[in-house]
């Protein structure tokens, strides 16, 4: 963080009723609807446990954004994304689900079975393993699986069952589908995997149960292209014994078994942005959008452990809808104004990202800017931190008139969040609309993406003093002409 | 652009419904020339001085259509899951109350500035293996199972052993038993019209250990085997119980239901008289398998102090069940009228009472959870009420699905024929033409099925019942937000908020003797 000499300096300069700005922008009875009170009332909602971390997508982040519309709705906003308030976008989730995922051998002429179940019996070897998969065929022992053991073998439409060893994983999975096999099958047993490797197992199981998320279009996630699993020592000695030999016999040898196993749970899922409109009372610049935008997700539970995220961002998302009930107080502005709740941040961005590349505007409105909010709630009560700084390239006058405002809502301390440029979702409208933003935040803590991020550790006083400073800002945006590059 | 949609529905709204207009500011409105005219000498429906009579107005306009139809939108969401008791969909709708409470300035209710009341309900499966009614008559013993020709309602199970020879009571009025000693046997009698409690009031009266009950042979069979086994199939979720300091723990009076076939066994012949003994002996065994499952339950209370010193300590609670029956594989059962309604109609409540500022007595908001189990949370805070120090409840109205059915039906318990009949019947019948409902129908017969019951059981304090009655919906996962009618909902909504008017200030001691 750089020292803050210079800007103070700068906000000296700049006389005291350019900072009320009473010529620019009128502030009528909406400044005084922004009330820390409400504003507590609301971020212990949105931080409770039963909205189980808001993760992109989950349950408890269709609660939070069913909570956003409630209150929308009841302020009389028009619907921001066309028909609704919700501006939706697809995610694909590739995950093992456990109920409908199993790996059967059997010995087909005496009826007896091995019915295994994924994360106790077998694993997969990593994410890249989580993929839907329906295959069956015989077993054929291939030794360690490296080229020399495979050589003249066809395991076209059969399993390759291997002796975890020393032969790399990848390597190995390559030698067996050149040679036609359906799949892969390692058996851990004495002198075959450790225990970092048993280890590693159950984490990637965990991960596979939980799911692998990622946007349902571009750049998605490579999955292997052959399955293969890991079978526990236990599971492996079992399947021996119904094979009725004690260990993987020679290269080449067929096994009187055969391996079925269905993998799947995978799909795709809309998640939503809500967007809240407020449109403007002059016939021409009211085609002008101002943005203000808050991602409601955050990075969900694990296992018993809940990740409120009192601070990131139930803090910002909860100051967008006092803002809410500012402009609804004030009545319209000259500009529109929308109000963006944006999900999928904390996986990169998605929310904003989706919104960007092909906005849901009202025909012939445009996009002016966007003001950005991201954990604004903790830290010294006079200090915030903005992006871009005097010292970004992407100064301008929106940054400037943030800054200059500050003092008028307490902030004594005004940093640079030039750091955190590409880290919350301004960057998205400034790279794909190419519009001025700003970024308000108020700093990283201990709690920072720990499950201590909760409620009681919260300054609501200071939520409503950046509140009402970007409502300011948007009060200041009303002249018929802006100079805000 | 769109127009407002709240504008749009304004003006359906004036087309319909005069009386929603009530609010604005206009002396010739309908609302305010029935109550200059249509009702003198009715004390306080006269309105008092200006101001008082403004404050009321503040509050009637605080009651949105719009803003009532958002909050059932989030409360009758298929996140919520049907709000079964428990669930986590109950925890969140409890929740969303509580964060309206805290904006809107409201004192926790609650013990030690909670808004919740905390109560524990228990969880208990029977053994269906060594669950059995064994009937034993001249060296003969029949044994069946649970759900195999008989059964008993599940909720809230206990383990019991309960033996006795068996007595022949009709249908179990009081003239019925009046006279017979039923110490230590089975009263057996055929369903009637009388409500269970009563059957049951009639029988313990007279020494009886349980009820057996059977459909009359006239009758078609409510009691078949096919329902007795509906009901063990459900028996096996298990059942829940609330654990109150209250309770006594060993002490429920058994009522077992039979099949014809049963029955036809216990009776030998069909010309019994009331009174006579059947010749057999009963042993109803309930066993409970193991690991009973505690959990803790809430309902949230928002409290609204009066501003008379002496008044305030005189609490009206206005209440409203807010969990529903929750979902089914797949199905989920919303519950957007039962009670989705009732719960935002009671948050317009309590934002009717933020626009008026406090009353001369207190208010308290009561949603309740476990309605749909039996009245479980109504029974826990009416055992165990939270009120600070000093303060006494007097009276209570309960809302229960208000948002359905013709815009100006709407019905009321206890009506003048039932024996809980009070003034706030006559009030209610006073008020609600104001909101539209120019005659109010009743519902005695659902006065067992919601939460006031408790209150006037329990507490002993007058209480009223507004209902807009079932639908081919009720208890079906088609209750959905789109068959509602917002304004009737905003309509009874604003009846309870005149309601409280008239109370904030009344002598409530002549309530009861109004009845």
């Amino acid at each position: 963080m750089r020292p803050l000499h210079l800007l103070a300096a700068f906000l000296l300069a700049v006389p005291p009723a350019a900072q009320e700005h009473g010529s620019r922008g009128a502030l009528g009875p909406g400044l005084d609807a922004i009330d820390s009170a409400r504003i507590e009332a609301d971020v212990r909602f949105f931080s409770d446990d039963m909205l189980a971390g808001r993760d992109t997508p989950s349950p408890g982040l269709r609660t939070a954004a069913r909570f956003v519309r409630a209150r929308l709705e009841r302020l009389g906003f028009t619907p921001g994304a066309g028909d609704g308030f919700f501006h939706t976008y697809r995610v694909s989730v590739r995950r093992i689900d456990p109920e409908l995922t199993r790996l059967v051998l059997r010995a087909p002429e005496d009826d007896a079975s091995e019915d295994l179940v994924f994360g106790r019996d077998y694993f997969v070897y990593s994410s890249k393993h989580v993929m839907d998969v329906d295959v069956e065929g015989g077993l054929v022992a291939c030794g360690d699986g490296t080229k020399a053991e495979l050589e003249g073998l066809d395991l076209s439409g059969r399993w390759a069952l291997a002796l975890a060893g020393d032969t790399s994983v990848t390597r190995r999975a390559r030698n067996v589908e050149r040679a036609g096999a359906l799949g892969l099958l390692v058996l851990t047993g004495p002198g075959g995997g450790d225990e970092r490797f048993d280890e590693r197992l159950e984490r990637t199981a965990e991960t596979a149960t939980r799911g692998i998320v990622s946007l349902a279009k571009g750049k998605e996630a490579r999955t292997a292209t052959l399955p293969m699993v890991f079978l526990s020592r236990d599971a492996s000695a079992r399947v021996l014994a119904l094979a009725g030999v004690r260990t993987a016999p020679a290269p080449g040898t067929e096994l009187p078994l055969i391996a079925h196993e269905v993998r799947t749970g995978s799909g795709v899922v809309d998640v939503e942005n809500v967007c809240g409109l407020w449109p403007g009372s002059d016939p021409e610049l009211s085609r002008e959008v101002l943005i203000v935008s808050a991602h409601y997700d955050h990075i969900g539970a694990r296992g018993d452990a809940i990740y409120n995220g009192a601070d990131d961002n139930a803090s910002g998302s909860m100051g967008l809808l006092a803002l809410a009930e500012a402009l609804a107080a004030q009545g319209p502005l000259r500009r529109s104004v929308l109000l963006l709740w944006v999900s999928g941040e904390e996986k990169g961005l998605w929310g904003s990202g989706a919104w960007t590349e092909d906005p849901v505007l009202p025909a012939g409105a445009v996009p002016v800017c966007d003001l950005n909010i991201d954990m604004i709630g903790r830290n010294a009560p006079d200090s915030v931190l903005i992006t871009p700084s005097p010292d970004h390239v992407a100064y301008g006058g929106l940054s400037r008139l943030v800054h200059e405002l500050a003092a008028s809502e307490g902030f004594r301390d005004v940093g640079s969040a030039d750091a955190y440029w590409s880290r919350s979702d301004h960057m998205n409208f400034e790279r794909n609309l190419g519009i001025p933003v700003a970024f308000l935040f108020s700093g990283e803590h201990a709690d920072y993406h720990r499950q201590t991020d909760t409620a009681e550790k919260i300054d609501y006083d200071k939520i409503q003093r950046v509140t009402r400073l970007v409502f300011r800002v948007l009060c200041a945006l009303q002249d018929d002409e802006l100079s805000l590059q | 652009m769109k127009l407002y949609p709240s504008l749009s529905l304004l003006v359906l709204v004036a087309l319909t419904t005069p009386a929603v207009l009530a609010g604005a500011p206009s002396a010739a409105s309908p609302s305010s020339m029935v109550s200059a005219s249509g009702l003198p000498g009715q004390g306080p429906l006269e309105g008092g001085d200006e101001e008082e009579s403004q404050l009321l107005q503040n509050a009637l306009d605080a009651v949105v259509a719009e803003n009532i139809k958002a909050d059932l939108r989030f409360i009758a969401s298929d996140e919520l899951a049907g709000r079964d008791t428990p669930s986590p969909g109950l925890k969140k709708a409890a929740r969303y109350i509580r964060a309206r409470l805290q904006r809107l300035g409201f004192t926790p209710g609650g013990l030690d500035g909670d808004f919740f009341h905390y109560y524990k309900m228990v969880r208990s499966k029977l053994d269906s293996e060594a669950t059995r009614l064994t009937l034993k008559s001249d060296g003969e013993t029949a044994e069946l199972e649970f759900g195999e020709g008989y059964y008993f309602w599940p909720n809230g199970v206990t383990a019991l052993q309960v033996t006795g020879e068996v007595v022949f009571t009709g249908q179990a009025h009081a003239a019925d038993v009046a006279g017979l000693d039923l110490g230590g046997r089975w009263a057996f009698c055929f369903d009637s019209e009388i409500a269970w409690r009563e059957r049951e009031e009639n029988c313990r009266e007279r020494g009886a250990i349980g009820v057996i009950v059977a459909s009359h042979p006239d009758d078609e069979d409510a009691h078949s085997e096919r329902r007795a086994q509906g009901i063990a199939r459900w028996a096996s979720r298990g059942g829940l119980r609330v654990v109150t300091g209250a309770t006594d723990e060993g002490g429920i009076f058994p009522t077992v239901y039979v099949s014809r076939a049963t029955a036809e066994r216990l009776m030998a012949s069909r010309d019994k008289r009331v009174g006579d003994a059947l010749d057999v002996t009963v042993t109803d065994l309930r066993a409970l398998a193991d690991g009973s499952e505690e959990m803790v339950l809430e309902n949230v209370c928002g409290l609204w102090p009066g501003s008379d010193p002496e008044l305030s300590k005189e609490v009206l609670i206005v209440s409203a069940h807010y969990d529903h029956v929750g979902e089914n594989g797949d199905e989920i059962f919303n519950g957007a009228d039962d009670n989705g309604s009732g719960t935002v109609g009671l948050m317009a409540i309590a934002e009717a009472l933020a626009a008026h500022g406090p009353m001369e007595r207190s208010v308290l908001l009561l949603w309740v959870s476990g309605e749909e189990k039996g009245l479980k949370g109504s029974e826990a805070w009416t055992l165990d009420p939270t009120l600070p120090e000093g303060m006494r409840p007097v009276a209570n109205l309960n809302i229960d699905m208000i948002g359905r059915n013709a815009p100006n039906y709407l019905l009321i318990t206890p009506t003048v024929d039932h024996p809980a009949y009070n003034g706030l019947t006559r009030m209610a019948e006073r008020t609600a033409p104001l909101e539209g409902f120019p005659k109010l129908g009743s519902c005695d017969e659902y006065w067992e099925r919601s939460d006031h019951r408790n209150f006037s059981v329990n507490l002993e304090i007058p209480v009223a019942f507004l209902f807009t009655d079932v639908h081919e919906d009720y208890h079906q996962s088609t209750d959905t937000v789109e068959k509602i009618d917002y304004d009737k909902i905003a309509r009874v909504s604003r009846v309870v908020v005149r309601m409280l008017d008239h109370l904030q200030d009344m002598d409530v001691a002549q309530l009861q003797s109004d009845g």
